[in-house]
């Protein structure tokens, strides 16, 4: 890991031989320079108190080859090109300015949006589209700055006074990315033949399999002099399909395949099989009884303990959480304090690009903000060490440590990368399990449960709301302690209080695995891995899902039903 | 009775078995799930399905856009989804026309379907689709019950009428576009805006739809009905030396790609566009003005599109849970006021969806058969100025029990709806251009005014002028030109807006001209959601309106020079 961050720290000051700059990065540091130039004078001029202290351009190349198909037909192909403009200002100063939280104004999120410029590498066109696009951003920022100089001082004294935007060094870099070469065209063709299977399935009601190959090229320049050009291919192949049970409830699986090449994602054989597992899931699922609420020992197998740490417990370690006057500000207060039990230690480090040799999602060399991203302790044998950081300090970390991430559009704020879970108290699963049969003995439970797959959850993190959280698996078998077989079931939902559950880990297994997905917050979506081994649980909560009102359709699929066909005279 | 109309079918060439194998493919799925959800759904007791009609809208749409010499994106995109009218219960009360029940309402949307040609997927879509729209047209009904309940008085025309089958199919639309060419004509065309110093922003945008709407129904009819749009459209922005917001664009809409202008004639458009927003840009500000005002070419047509048409749409008052909504959705339509006076009696209107030209020009409002597969009728709407009629869908209302074959989507595909196809206006008493202008000027005398007003074109979206409800405004004026009576010279103003205005103002027309003004538009835009209609309408005279100085945002000029043009200064 040290290895890594000795590079990327290399590589910024410039001593790595580097791609020659493109147009589109020459422009961006043009038009930068002659804006502050004209600022500048501008300012000294009229003598104005409140500066743009920072100015920052970035432009995203995003080049998408997706395609769907259901049913053996085609659903969607897709071939886009976009290149998306942010403009990045600040007024005042690092202290105070224009990106300060106004208080009592629940506006969402931030950033002005993004703006298409050309793709193609004109730079009189992309110098004029700078140029508008900073107008607009300038006059914004500058407004904004008066209202929030108003709300500071009819408001009373913030808790944490830490300044708006850190101080940074430069950074400097340029790196080719791979093309976007995929075969779309042979992808259909083999999309075509695997989702033609669940014809054969008349109970599965919605099914598509898809692929999308998303290359994204960032450029970065600011007023602080970095200069930036990074980019990642990355591809997925994604499987999903639904059926109802009797009762109207909707049951899904979700299968998904990422890479960051061609050459790595599943062939024929993987992706048939992966099809074959879920339309027997589904069709188990179908028949499996609704459970009651519950209070009692599970085990989230590794996948589903990913999830759950990224949910639950990332989610709280982001940095601005810490610092706005929304936020419930779970662990803020905890600092050097144990959050976890003592075996578990808890990092985030977006600079690993694999797993084993499963690619990450969450790996990048900069982040949105053009600071170099650093692997980063956020809890040490249970004792919480530090959070995740954009360029918004809070108390007690004044720096960034490169997590600063968003979508273009919106504005960065501290997000997750690749977030690791290590354990020192292992045990092989098969005895993590007989640990789970004995803790139903313990205390008295007929059985417990075992989460094989999680879809996601909702976690408040906000203060206006109970800090509680919810998750939704996807794929729950009942574990008996008196030594019958399995058993699937159906209806769960997992609820918690945050602290309360993680000081209920008892152990995990030696088999840690990745969660590679995209994660939705504040400032967009993400790509995001998990890398967490499974856990025991002495109690968790779950409770029954709501049910949709809906029963399953009338009529039998068309495609087994025989009085239907054409020609048949009905 | 079966009423043939139009059998296309080329034989012989591959494109043509293509084509017949497309249509094949996609009329006996949406047929064979159609008739069986006619037979066969049923929840417990419930009411079954009395009718079942289904569209599948397959769309190719392609659009290419530049700025400042160029290309910033290009999208192609084929696209194909189903919608359907699903009705239980009977023809004089069933489980539309109605509004209440909370926030869940009726469910039509739309689901999108496989793109190639399968059977199988294809039915197995719109199984799910019908199911749910069957079920969602049972909760609905049993609403729509329980609040008639709670009506004394309920003489209501029925829900739905019958209508005559009818088979109309053609050969599908499909779109051969060179991208490449596209992208080459657009970078060109945006690049003549480097001659505009005051024009800060600008854009060139080519798009295109071949839409082919599918439409069968219970009753037997089956359509194809194959359409193509092109759009040239180029849009300019400025800013006044006061810092006022100025914008202004120029559209070709055609039905082929043959029709769009020549690359010479383009970029004269684009330079007359560019000059004009220039001068505009220098132009001084609008005054508050009261007085007569003079509409010709598209603005004209405009007037009659949010004043009359816009008011003639969408005549049916569904049953409403709450009585209090009945001024929120009638507005100031004039669909009451049948028989009586809404324009002078010189003012007649027509609409005719059966005219495929005028002068060689073809009207967008043009079509063989409506999208509930009824073939349009020419429907008199003002006769001698008196209300004669409006446009109706199969849904009846008190005053006409039959549809006139005006059933179209609306509101980007959001319901069915008597709405405009080919509306045309004229006077009785026509006037030269010039004796109408010598009208405005007369008027101002009479008002002391020293000079009166002129408009060419109103802003907004011309391609996709929809209709919204509620309070009719009409869009701000672009250039205003001021016409003076002591020697009828002309001068550019800009920046007015007209106050409220209500339908009363037809009547205030004193004259018409014996022009004919053609504004083809798209509800929906360039889209697979497209409607299209036409407007012909003659430049007129309206005795008195107020425009007032513009109340739209000023903002500070730019704080930096434009990058291109400040070069070299």
């Amino acid at each position: 890991m040290l290895t890594c961050c000795l590079l990327v720290a290399l590589a910024a000051r410039g001593e790595e031989p580097e791609r020659p700059a493109g147009v589109v990065l020459a422009v961006m540091q043009k038009e930068l320079a002659r804006t502050l130039q004209h600022l500048h004078e501008q300012e000294s001029e009229q003598k104005e108190t409140d500066p743009v202290y920072f100015l920052g351009y970035a432009v995203t190349d995003r080049e998408v080859r997706s395609a769907a198909a259901s049913m053996g037909a085609l659903l969607d192909r897709t071939v886009n090109r976009q290149r998306l403009l942010d403009v990045s200002v600040r007024v005042g100063d690092h202290q105070l300015d224009n990106s300060h939280e106004i208080r009592g104004d629940r506006g969402f999120g931030g950033g002005g949006g993004a703006t298409n410029v050309p793709l193609e590498d004109d730079p009189d066109a992309l110098q004029a589209s700078l140029w508008a696009a900073t107008d607009e951003a300038v006059k914004a920022a500058r407004e904004r700055f008066v209202k929030v100089k108003t709300n500071k001082t009819v408001k009373v004294e913030e808790e944490d006074p830490s300044p708006d935007f850190s101080v940074e060094e430069p950074s400097a870099h340029t790196e080719a990315t791979p093309a976007n070469d995929l075969d779309l065209d042979a992808w259909i063709a083999r999309l075509r033949r695997l989702s033609a299977r669940f014809k054969g399935e008349p109970d599965v009601l919605g099914s598509v399999v898809s692929v999308n190959a998303e290359r994204r090229v960032t450029h970065f320049v600011s007023s602080e002099g970095s200069r930036l050009e990074t980019g990642y291919l990355a591809l997925r192949v994604m499987l999903s399909a639904s059926t109802k049970a009797d009762d109207g409830m909707e049951l899904s699986r979700y299968e998904a395949f990422d890479s960051h090449s061609p050459g790595k994602l599943p062939d024929d054989a993987v992706i048939a099989a992966a099809i074959e597992k879920m339309i027997g899931e589904l069709k188990a699922l179908k028949k499996a009884p609704v459970v009651e609420p519950y209070t009692g020992p599970a085990i989230l197998n590794n996948r589903a303990s990913a999830v759950f740490f990224h949910e639950i417990f990332g989610h709280r370690m982001e940095g601005h959480r810490q610092k706005s006057s929304e936020e419930g500000q779970t662990f803020t207060k905890k600092l050097g304090e144990p959050v976890l039990p003592e075996f578990l230690s808890v990092l985030d480090d977006p600079t690993l690009a694999v797993f084993g040799t499963t690619d990450l999602n969450g790996h990048y060399l900069f982040d949105d903000e053009g600071v170099a991203s650093q692997r980063i302790t956020l809890v040490q044998d249970g004792v919480l060490k530090s959070f995740l950081m954009s360029r918004s300090p809070i108390a007690r970390f004044p720096s960034s440590n490169g997590h600063g991430r968003r979508e273009p559009g919106l504005s960065a704020v501290a997000r997750q990368g690749n977030l690791v879970v290590e354990s020192h108290k292992v045990v092989p699963y098969a005895e993590l399990r007989a640990m789970l049969i004995e803790a139903c003995k313990q205390q008295g439970k007929p059985y417990g449960f075992v989460f094989e797959d999680i879809s996601g959850g909702f976690t408040t993190t906000q203060r206006f709301s109970p800090q509680s959280f919810k998750v939704i698996p996807l794929y729950v078998t009942r574990v008996y302690q008196d030594g019958r077989p399995d058993e699937l079931v159906r209806g769960v939902d997992i609820v918690g209080t945050p602290l309360a559950s993680f000081a209920k880990i008892v152990a995990t297994a030696d088999d840690p695995a990745v969660f590679n997905g995209y994660c939705g917050a504040e400032s967009g979506s993400v790509p995001v891995s998990a890398i967490a081994p499974s856990i025991l649980v002495s109690e968790i909560e779950i409770e029954k899902k709501q049910k949709e009102q809906d029963r399953p359709p009338l009529l039998p699929s068309p495609l087994g039903d025989k009085a239907s066909k054409p020609g048949s005279g009905s | 009775m079966k009423l043939v109309i139009i059998l296309v079918g080329l034989a012989g060439n591959a494109a043509a078995a293509r084509a017949a194998d497309q249509n094949d493919v996609i009329f006996s799925a949406m047929k064979d799930e159609m008739d069986r959800g006619l037979q066969r759904l049923q929840m417990e007791k419930l009411d079954r399905p009395y009718f079942i009609g289904l569209t599948v809208r397959d769309a190719d749409t392609a659009s290419t856009y530049a700025q400042f010499g160029a290309v910033v994106s290009t999208v192609a995109d084929h696209a194909r989804f189903a919608m359907a009218d699903v009705r239980v219960g009977e023809a004089t009360f069933d489980n539309t026309n109605f509004l209440g029940g909370g926030f869940g309402g009726a469910r039509s949307g739309r689901v999108g379907l496989s793109i190639d040609n399968d059977y199988d997927a294809l039915r197995h879509s719109l199984w799910l689709f019908l199911d749910r729209l069957y079920k969602n047209a049972l909760e609905r009904i049993s609403v729509k019950r329980a609040i008639a309940k709670t009506k004394t008085h309920l003489a209501r025309a029925p829900d739905f009428t019958r209508a005559e089958p009818v088979e109309i199919v053609e050969e599908p639309a499909r779109l051969g576009i060179d991208l490449g060419a596209w992208e080459e004509r657009v970078r060109q065309l945006s690049a003549v805006f480097r001659e505009f110093p005051l024009i800060e922003q600008s854009g060139v945008d080519l798009s295109a739809v071949a839409l082919n709407h599918y439409y069968v129904n219970t009753e037997g009819t089956r359509v194809l009905r194959p359409e193509t749009y092109l759009e040239l459209k180029a849009w300019v922005y400025a800013q006044a030396s006061d810092g006022m917001h100025l914008s202004d664009s120029t559209s070709f809409l055609v039905k082929r790609a043959e029709d769009l202008p020549t690359a010479a004639a383009a970029e004269q458009a684009m330079r007359a566009l560019g000059e004009r927003l220039s001068k505009l840009a220098q132009a001084p500000e609008i005054e508050d003005y009261t007085g007569p005002v003079l509409f010709t070419s598209s603005a004209a047509a405009q007037f009659f599109k949010v004043l009359l048409a816009d008011n003639v749409s969408d005549p049916v008052l569904p049953l409403l849970e709450n009585d209090a909504m009945v001024e929120r959705i009638r507005g100031q339509k004039l669909v009451t006021k049948i028989g009586r006076r809404v324009l002078p009696l010189f003012i007649e209107a027509v609409d005719d969806p059966t005219r495929a030209t005028l002068n060689d020009k073809p009207l967008f409002g043009c079509y063989p058969v409506d999208d509930e597969g009824v073939v349009p009728k020419i429907v008199p709407i003002v006769t001698k100025g008196r209300l004669s009629g409006y446009y109706m869908s199969r849904t009846p209302t008190d005053k006409f029990p039959a549809s006139n074959g005006h059933g179209r989507w609306v509101g980007y595909g959001a319901k069915v709806a008597g709405a405009t196809g080919s509306l045309f206006l004229s006077s009785t008493t026509p006037e030269s251009y010039d004796a109408l202008k010598d009208e405005l000027l007369d008027a101002c005398r009479d008002d002391d005014l020293e000079f009166g007003i002129i408009i060419d074109e109103l802003g907004g979206d011309e391609s996709s002028l929809a209709s919204f409800g509620g309070d009719a405004s009409l869009p701000d004026p672009i250039v205003i030109r001021k016409i003076f009576t002591k020697d009828g010279h002309e001068e550019w103003a800009r920046g007015g807006s007209f106050g409220k205005i209500t339908p009363k103002l037809l009547k205030e027309i004193l004259a018409a001209a014996d022009d004919a003004n053609v504004l083809n538009a798209i509800d929906g835009g360039v889209t697979p959601l497209a409607t299209p209609f036409s407007i012909v309408a003659p430049s007129i005279v309206v005795k008195e309106l107020d425009i007032k100085k513009s109340e739209g945002e000023k903002d500070k000029p730019p704080l930096i020079p434009h990058p291109f043009f400040a070069r070299g200064k």
